[in-house]
């Protein structure tokens, strides 16, 4: 279990590492693709609402040392899609193209209804929020959903070093 | 009894967590501006950014390797030109030393100073920002380098030199920097020819123009599109002088007694890649 939790931890750091030194660099992305968020889904769907919260909440802390956002901000909602995902671990086949694509377009607009819920709780936040009919959005909304079913799948081949689950257990999320 | 069972809720680990995490996450978020939480931040930012500069080298490294074989071939030709413009210039030198020495000594009668003495460290851009919500562009250059917190950045494009931003947070070997167009920047200024202080705010985003605020209506007639603002230097952050942007719109407000005028960055930031820190030391007033 504990493997699987450092295992974890060192591919979100991994992906933090890829989003802000590499995919920022290319022009093209209007807003870099949330490589992170879509990790934490599949991570949440395939160990449950403990793993996912703490995943969510250890993705956000880095991108919070990276980035200028004041600590905390992106594990706040980073904690609450993790424990929200992982509500339905049991009940999400994983594998697939819909799936994917459905749950990472749910956790994209989750994540645009919390940073903007955030933003109202705490005032002092001086940071550039957009919302829902914006450029930004709808690029990122797009990226993101486009590239869940290869990030599921890349995840899927490290399934047995990042599921805390008995693999005999498994009924779904796993073959 | 059995409706009572059906909705209760079991409070679990997993709930303890959330709320733990959210009552973490919640509280470092309320005291980010405080010293703990800052001194805090500052060492995770210099530990991770140190393996973003790293693997940042790695990139830039097979980059290069690649584009290394055209480079050479294309200095070799720029190295036959400059040949035969290095012995131009050598004769131009020669008039110019004369030329120096007698501005020297003409500074010395007007009775010049040099007030201020420019030390550039520069730096290359190794990440931006994710998303719009907090703009930033992270440099390979961190304190071991001299950067100091509060240091203007500046870049040259396309010949023009224009502001990026200042330094916010400063790693061992990396940087942060707040470029002009974030919306927590904002520069006392200038424009060039008239004089009229105002602010330029940002406005988030790199696509968005840059806004100044509080020049007054009565000026309207002396403006013209394309008119450069500067920095006025009356804060200490940056010197004066330094090109921020042109005049792109103005909109008179008839509920306010200040023009807003946009403007448009002198940096195309989509395309810059290199930037120079510039350390400010104060030597001697005017004599």
């Amino acid at each position: 279990m504990a493997k699987s939790y450092i295992i974890s931890t060192l591919f979100l750091l991994g992906l933090v590492i890829i989003e802000s030194s590499i995919l920022s660099n290319i022009s093209f992305f209007i807003v870099v693709p949330d490589l992170i968020l879509i990790a934490v889904i599949y991570l949440s769907l395939l160990n449950g609402k403990t793993y996912g919260e703490i995943s969510g909440f250890s993705s956000g802390f880095f991108l919070d040392l990276i980035t200028g956002v004041p600590l905390g901000f992106n594990c706040i909602y980073r904690t609450i899609i993790g424990y929200l995902f992982g509500l339905f671990s049991e009940s999400v086949i994983i594998s697939g193209i819909i799936m994917p694509v459905l749950s990472v377009s749910i956790g994209t607009i989750l994540k645009r209804v919390l940073v903007i819920l955030i933003s109202f709780l705490f005032p002092k936040i001086n940071l550039y929020i957009y919302g829902f009919i914006s450029q930004e959005f709808l690029f990122e909304f797009i990226i993101n959903i486009l590239l869940a079913p290869f990030i599921f799948k890349f995840l899927g081949f490290f399934k047995k070093s990042l599921s805390i689950k008995d693999p005999k257990d498994m009924i779904d999320n796993v073959k | 009894m059995a409706e009572r069972n059906r909705f209760s809720f079991r409070f679990k680990i997993s709930e303890f967590f959330l709320i733990l995490l959210i009552l973490i996450s919640g509280t470092m978020l309320s005291f980010s501006s405080g010293g703990f939480v800052l001194n805090f931040k500052k060492i995770g930012f210099s530990v991770i950014s140190s393996i973003e500069k790293g693997s940042s080298y790695v990139v830039n490294g097979v980059k290069s390797g690649f584009s290394a074989v055209k480079e050479l071939r294309q200095l070799k030709k720029e190295y036959n030109e400059l040949v035969v413009k290095l012995e131009n210039y050598e004769q131009m030198q020669r008039s110019n030393a004369d030329i120096r020495k007698e501005n020297e000594r003409l500074k010395e009668q007007l009775d010049f100073a040099t007030s201020l003495v420019e030390k550039n460290i520069p730096a290359q851009i190794i990440s931006r920002n994710l998303d719009n919500a907090y703009s930033y562009i992270t440099i390979d250059k961190g304190s071991v380098h001299g950067i100091k917190k509060n240091m203007p950045v500046l870049a040259f494009q396309n010949g023009n030199k224009g502001l990026v931003g200042k330094i916010i947070q400063v790693g061992t070997f990396t940087s942060q920097v707040i470029p002009i167009y974030n919306i927590d920047n904002i520069v006392s200024a200038r424009i060039q020819n008239s004089r009229d202080l105002g602010l330029v705010k940002g406005l988030g985003s790199q696509d968005q123009p840059l806004v100044l605020e509080y020049i007054r209506k009565r000026v309207v007639d002396e403006l013209s599109f394309g008119d450069v603002i500067v920095t006025s230097g009356e804060n200490n952050n940056y010197m004066k002088d330094i090109p921020i942007g042109t005049i792109s719109k103005i909109t008179v407000l008839d509920y306010n007694s200040s023009l807003k005028i946009e403007l448009t960055p002198m940096i195309d930031f989509a395309r810059l890649e290199n930037v120079v820190v510039v350390n400010q030391v104060e030597l001697n007033d005017r004599k």
